[in-house]
């Protein structure tokens, strides 16, 4: 019989955060969207703070008063 | 229960040490949502954002200011400006460029009419606003750096 190989998107083979954290059940699933929308935005944000996109606006910031 | 309503500058600054239980607890504010995403012009960004949102809204911790925190945060600016007497420390410096805190005041005043509590890396304005309005402001060093 033929094995079913299941792909994980992981590079170190790990289980996705939100699924071992519902495993736990620790969180809703609202919770656990929550979760998983922020960790894209993180992402998001770390490629916009590389591209210098918020230089202006920190700068701005720092220096409002 | 009170929550943390992280600064922007906290995004940008602590996203890489943010912890699934930081996260969890967080509200967001509508106007850390539009400072992020101004500078947005990718679509794939812009549906990460809106997918975003949407969860902060579905769990009723996505704080927009409502009239009465424009009434409010209209009072806070301008008492800053003309430096009238602050609830604990008399008279205050006058400040004609107050209006540049608008947004701050904004995140400040829907956190506080939640009972939640800022988190900055930007103290300094801040507790000028916190001098006229009780709103709790924890440092970003301080609240990334403590276990609880």
């Amino acid at each position: 019989m033929e094995k079913i190989q299941i792909k994980n998107d992981n590079k170190n083979g790990a289980k996705p955060i939100w699924e071992r954290l519902i495993e736990k059940g620790n969180y809703t699933e609202d919770e656990l969207e929550l979760i998983r929308t922020t960790r894209a935005v993180l992402k998001v944000i770390h490629k916009q703070k590389e591209e210098g996109v918020f230089d202006e606006i920190l700068n701005r910031e720092n220096s409002k008063i | 229960m009170s929550r943390p309503v992280f600064d922007m500058n906290v995004f940008i600054e602590y996203e890489s040490i943010m912890t699934e239980k930081d996260i969890s607890k967080t509200a967001l504010s509508a106007v850390v949502l539009y400072e992020l995403t101004a500078t947005t012009i990718d679509k794939s960004r812009w549906q990460k954002y809106t997918a975003w949102r949407k969860a902060f809204t579905k769990l009723d911790r996505f704080l927009v200011p409502n009239s009465n925190d424009w009434w409010e945060s209209s009072k806070i600016v301008s008492r800053i400006r003309f430096g009238e007497k602050s609830v604990s420390k008399g008279k205050t410096p006058k400040l004609p460029d107050a209006q540049k805190l608008q947004n701050d005041i904004h995140i400040a005043r829907t956190a506080y009419a939640k009972k939640f509590f800022v988190v900055t890396s930007n103290l300094s304005d801040f507790r000028r606003i916190q001098q006229f309005l009780n709103v709790e402001i924890v440092s970003a060093e301080e609240y990334f750096n403590s276990d609880s």
